[in-house]
């Protein structure tokens, strides 16, 4: 299998492959970094988004 | 049973389906569903409560990456469950073999069938891509999780 890099296709078996997972306060992501020797040469992300955006609808009060 | 003081939950779907208007002139257009876009913004950029639009200003620019961002995948109908309406985009957003050099960390939707008008920016840890993949991936479509919700 080829994986496409900033080098062009590079054979899998030639790539070194680092995950990093990392959890924020809103997130929260897993980081793939290809290296080619010691270059990185491919970086993939993936987010999840932990903390939604919410609005309150509350009616009000006649006073 | 006794009265009480509530915002209808019916309503706060309806907001999402875009039924009411309240204002003195009506300004929207057409009948049908309108085409939401996500957009990615550097770390260095302001956009939060405040921002009105979409704007090409602080968004990010690379390889592969179409300044806009891309279009959203719609598929499922704003909905409620107890007293919360939500909706969740029925796909997560993607890019695919961007390089994307300059930190970001966030995602703008935003409602482009109406003048680009925001919608909710979300933000994450601040991210760069190289030759690679970017996906936002979408929380459960509930009352808890939803990616919008009117509670």
């Amino acid at each position: 299998m080829q994986v496409y890099t900033i080098k062009g296709l590079v054979d899998r078996d030639q790539l070194t492959v680092k995950d990093i997972v990392n959890e924020g306060a809103n997130d929260r992501s897993v980081v793939t970094e290809w290296y080619l020797g010691e270059e990185l040469v491919r970086r993939d992300v993936h987010v999840m988004i932990l903390r939604p955006i919410g609005m309150d609808g509350n009616a009000g009060d006649f006073k | 049973m006794a009265n009480s003081a509530a915002v209808c939950t019916s309503f706060k779907v309806d907001l999402l389906n875009g039924i009411h208007a309240f204002g003195t002139t009506v300004t929207r257009g057409g009948t049908g569903a309108d085409t939401f876009k996500a957009a990615l913004y550097l770390a260095t950029g302001s956009l939060g409560a405040g921002t009105t639009a979409y704007s090409a200003t602080s968004e990010v620019s690379g390889t592969n990456y179409t300044a806009g961002g891309v279009t959203v995948t719609n598929a499922t109908a704003p909905t409620s469950s107890g007293t919360t309406a939500f909706w969740t985009p029925s796909a997560s957003f993607s890019w695919t073999s961007v390089t994307l050099s300059t930190a970001f960390d966030t995602c703008l939707i935003y409602n482009s069938t109406q003048s680009n008008k925001a919608v909710a920016v979300y933000t994450f840890g601040s991210q760069t891509v190289t030759a690679g993949n970017f996906t936002l991936t979408m929380p459960s479509n509930d009352s808890s999780n939803a990616l919008l919700r009117i509670a």
